[in-house]
């Protein structure tokens, strides 16, 4: 237990930092879409398909909002599956921070000189990055439903559960894919290595939508675990 | 009881950790015994942090293996490092952390950590633990470090040149930490590349060169082969001895210009200072040679050349 919260203070301003991101960025688009896609059915009809047209054209890079006239619809679009880029991005630096960073200013090997060992320490530092990420999801779950409210409106809070579950097992996925890579490469190639793997299977989820060969690969991506069939 | 003081407390044998182009450490064959205070002495290069890390299961040896409390240093890793407090050569860098949550945190981790302990050796060392660990100096670094070695009274104590940053006081201070470390029952390894720095708290000194251990000695032993660069002015008018001293045990490669003499002293000063016991001597300084200068006295090699410049 003790290991889970030398994690968490190792990695407190990721925390701090990433929780307001996911707060402000949902709230931001939650509130904004009460402001620009008007208030009657007719007009939010209008609006998902304008949405719908430009969402067409990033499918390579995000899957097509499924309810784009609706807030949770166009905050999944806008806000979430942005999010979840950023979560990865966050977990990689986490992971090759822990396996490098760490390990090169000392940290692990003063951590495992106590008689702790190596996996047990690798599975204390997991632990304590799901427990960050879901800190930082359930903020952006926080800040949708913050941004509902301000549109006088309700959410079912099941839906939102699940949206911000996705976040989070996401971003545990690419935590634990990262510290793979790492502990495997060498301290100079670690980030890289790691980041070109995420990329790679970012790209795999996300072409496989226009090129049906990838299709067949798809499951290998974390994204596509977490959400089959409209995957970020 | 008896059958646990007959297990060493480190034990090596062919211990061996090749990194290739002749670095590295090789062969190595040490026995130390519990409550024992070993020294392991050699320059900078010459494989001590190897050795240490080999102990501590940190690396993995080429060849050969290591045992500490009969447990083996790879296969028993986590329970070696459970019975050993452990100083590395270079302090870990804890950034933002405040030192008390760096013993918190590595303290939880251990267990058994006794929270008066750590605040008497803390304000023995008169390290403020409340401060982030970046404000440290290098020398407040070097006793949390210290601190974190000996907070559980480990039964071995493995220290990687424990007094480097430390200013003599501290230093001083340490050397009582160890012997009072020592009378309690605890073993203690240390590197150091000074040779009296082991000498004031060693029972015996492996010396270690170019990855190979070249000798192990008693501390009595270590004094006689000791060497000083000594430098004696005596007073205007006064005779210089030199015939006296040129004559007396251990003294070696004199020189005199005017009042001011130079030599070199091997083991113990006695004969010197009968030489010039009868002259008005205003100034006597006396200096450690380095490592590198003691090995060539000590193993008879040639001198380094001179880069060209």
């Amino acid at each position: 237990m003790i290991g889970v919260i030398f994690g968490l203070r190792l990695g407190r301003w990721g925390v701090v930092g990433f929780s307001l991101a996911g707060l402000l960025l949902v709230f931001a688009q939650t509130a904004g879409f009460y402001q620009v896609a008007g208030t009657t059915p007719g007009a939010r009809a209008a609006f998902g398909s304008a949405m719908a047209t430009l969402a067409a054209q990033l499918v390579a890079l995000f899957p097509p909002p499924l309810r784009p006239d609706t807030a949770g619809g166009y905050a999944e679009f806008r806000g979430f599956h942005p999010l979840a880029v950023l979560f990865a991005v966050w977990a990689l630096a986490s992971a090759t921070g822990f396996a490098r960073g760490d390990e090169e200013r000392g940290v692990v090997e003063a951590a495992l000189a106590t008689g702790t060992s190596r996996i047990a320490l690798i599975a204390s530092r997991t632990v304590g990055f799901a427990l960050a990420v879901t800190v930082a999801s359930a903020a952006a779950a926080a800040g949708f439903l913050i941004g509902v409210a301000s549109g006088h409106e309700t959410a079912a809070v099941q839906g939102v559960v699940e949206e911000a579950a996705l976040l989070a097992v996401i971003g545990v996925a690419c935590y634990t894919l990262s510290l793979f890579v790492a502990q495997m490469a060498g301290p100079r190639l670690a980030t890289a290595a790691a980041g070109a793997l995420l990329l790679a299977l970012f790209l795999d989820n996300s072409l496989s939508r226009a090129m049906s060969s990838l299709t067949a690969w798809r499951w290998l991506s974390p994204a596509s675990w977490a959400s089959p069939g409209r995957s970020c | 009881m008896l059958r646990e003081m007959a297990v060493a407390a480190i034990s090596t044998s062919q211990l061996t950790k090749d990194y290739g182009a002749g670095r590295g450490l090789f062969d190595l064959g040490l026995h130390v015994s519990q409550q024992e205070v070993f020294g392991y002495l050699g320059p900078n290069g010459s494989g001590k942090t190897t050795t240490i890390r080999l102990l501590m299961g940190m690396i993995r040896p080429t060849n050969g293996s290591a045992h500490v409390f009969g447990l083996d240093c790879v296969r028993d890793a986590v329970e070696v490092k459970r019975k050993v407090g452990y100083l590395p050569g270079d302090i870990p860098q804890f950034g933002s952390l405040r030192g008390d949550e760096v013993v918190a945190y590595l303290g939880g981790m251990r267990g058994g950590v006794d929270r008066r302990h750590v605040r008497a050796i803390a304000e023995r060392f008169d390290l403020d633990l409340n401060r982030r660990f970046r404000e440290y100096s290098s020398g407040n670094k070097q006793k949390l470090g210290i601190l974190l070695a000996f907070m559980h009274r480990p039964e071995l104590l493995i220290l990687d040149e424990p007094t480097s940053g430390l200013d003599p006081l501290n230093q001083q201070e340490f050397y009582e930490l160890l012997r009072e470390t020592r009378a309690g029952g605890a073993t203690i390894f240390l590197s150091s590349h000074v040779l009296s720095e082991v000498e004031h708290v060693c029972d015996r000194v492996g010396i270690l060169r170019r990855g190979r251990l070249v000798k192990v000695a008693e501390l009595g032993e270590l004094t006689r082969i000791r060497v000083h660069h000594v430098e004696v002015e005596f007073a205007p008018g006064e005779e210089v001895p030199a015939e006296r001293l040129r004559s007396a045990e251990g003294v070696e490669d004199l020189t005199v210009e005017g009042q001011r003499l130079r030599c070199t002293v091997h083991g113990n000063f006695d004969a010197l200072l009968q030489a010039i016991s009868g002259s008005r001597v205003i100034d006597l300084v006396s200096t450690e040679p380095s490592l590198e200068e003691f090995f060539l006295s000590f193993f008879g090699e040639p001198k380094p050349k001179a880069l060209p410049s």
